[in-house]
């Protein structure tokens, strides 16, 4: 029966033991610490070998790149302001043309709402109002009935921000009525605009595709406006922020 | 180190490999803020903050199977698992994050009280209080169900 706890283990392989472990450690059945730090290195060599550390590092380096402009910060008047959710979103649907972006205004249909804390309350913002660097921005959704959803934004500066879900390789699904995303966020000093999109299926969503058609949008000099280029099946709302 | 250690307090590979994400981003978005100590301790620290941050916000059902709310109800209360588990999941919620941890690693992770103080920072008789107060608001749960 083994004395010495896994996490003992880890700190010895690393020769960083802590001051009040050691008797502890001294007093181990002998041979039972080298055991343990053979087992361990030889489970990180086949961790290795079955997952590579480069798309965990990319992970990790796109969560922070999105950081600076997230905020812990839930702003609580909005659960009161839930029951006003009727915005007029722009709904475009999917393969449009280019340019033909703001097609119809759908009640009841998929739709983005977005909120701006304004001291102790949530205001909400129509499509095109003005947004300022610093203001915080609270999401809201609702998928329309669609099982999936993603919920991303782009900005005058070519950025693209993931906001749902929390990374590109979480499930998509969402449930039904209206949501608030759980962060907030506070906006950066990209120019122009910021334009939220919700993208929904009734099946799993690739959220790195839809990432990239984002960042091919997000290049383009029509950007505010025009339709995301997306697979057959996925249907798209965007709410757009101006920015002075 | 990290990977293990989320996986063993949240169970299922998707969750612990995002939360490994996450650690890694809190060290790394906090690098100026660090305290100086060795590495492996800090990034353990950091992995059970994150996972119990994640397993406090998630709701969970009365008979979720072995985890780690199981595990230290046993540890407080082993005649009374699933009442004990219950009331934990929903102490957790109120108590500060740092008697979380303090419970985890002592009751969980098996460490003893100074291993744990050296740990979280604290003195020895700092956990002990915190454990105390833990058991007793614990029990009171259980008293009032």
């Amino acid at each position: 029966m083994t004395t010495l706890p896994d996490w003992l283990v880890e700190r010895a392989a690393l020769d960083e033991v802590p001051s009040a472990s050691r008797a502890r450690l001294q007093a181990a059945v002998p041979g039972e610490l080298a055991a343990g730090v053979g087992a361990l290195r030889e489970q990180n060599a086949k961790e290795l070998a079955a997952y590579p550390p480069g798309p965990a590092v990319a992970q990790i380096e796109a969560r922070l790149r999105r950081l600076p402009r997230r905020r812990r910060t839930w702003i609580a008047p909005l659960v009161a302001a839930a029951g006003l959710a009727v915005i007029a979103a722009v709904v475009v649907r999917p393969h449009a043309p280019a340019q033909q972006t703001e097609t119809t205004r759908v009640k009841g249909a998929a739709r983005l709402l977005a909120y701006k804390q304004a001291g102790d309350e949530a205001e909400r913002l129509d499509p095109d109002a003005v947004v300022r660097a610093g203001e915080v921005i609270q999401l809201r959704y609702n998928a329309g009935g669609a099982r999936h959803g993603v919920i991303a934004s782009i900005d005058g500066s070519g950025g693209v921000t993931l906001h749902f879900p929390a990374s590109a390789d979480a499930p998509t699904d969402v449930g039904p009525g209206t949501r608030t995303l759980p962060e907030a966020f506070a906006l950066d000093d990209a120019p122009r605009f910021e334009r939220f999109f919700l993208v929904t299926a009734n099946e799993p969503i690739d959220v790195a595709t839809t990432l990239d058609a984002l960042r091919g949008l997000a290049r383009r000099g029509d950007a505010s406006d025009a339709v995301l280029d997306l697979p057959s099946g996925l249907h798209q709302v965007s709410l757009r922020l101006r920015k002075p | 180190m990290v990977l293990r250690r989320c996986r063993k307090l949240l169970g299922d590979e998707t969750s612990a490999r995002d939360a490994m994400h996450d650690v890694f981003v809190q060290v790394l978005s906090h690098a100026d803020q660090l305290a100086d100590q060795a590495p492996s301790s800090l990034l353990f620290r950091i992995a059970t903050n994150v996972c119990l941050n994640r397993l406090r916000s998630k709701r969970r059902r009365p008979e979720d199977g072995d985890d780690v709310l199981a595990e230290i109800a046993v540890a407080t209360d082993p005649a009374a698992r699933s009442a004990a588990r219950a009331a934990l999941d929903a102490l957790f919620r109120t108590e500060p994050e740092t008697t979380a941890v303090i419970a985890v690693l002592h009751l969980v992770d098996r460490m003893t009280l100074e291993e744990v103080a050296e740990e979280v920072g604290m003195s020895v008789s700092g956990v002990r209080k915190r454990l105390a107060r833990l058991r007793t608001k614990l029990h009171a749960m259980e008293v009032e169900a």
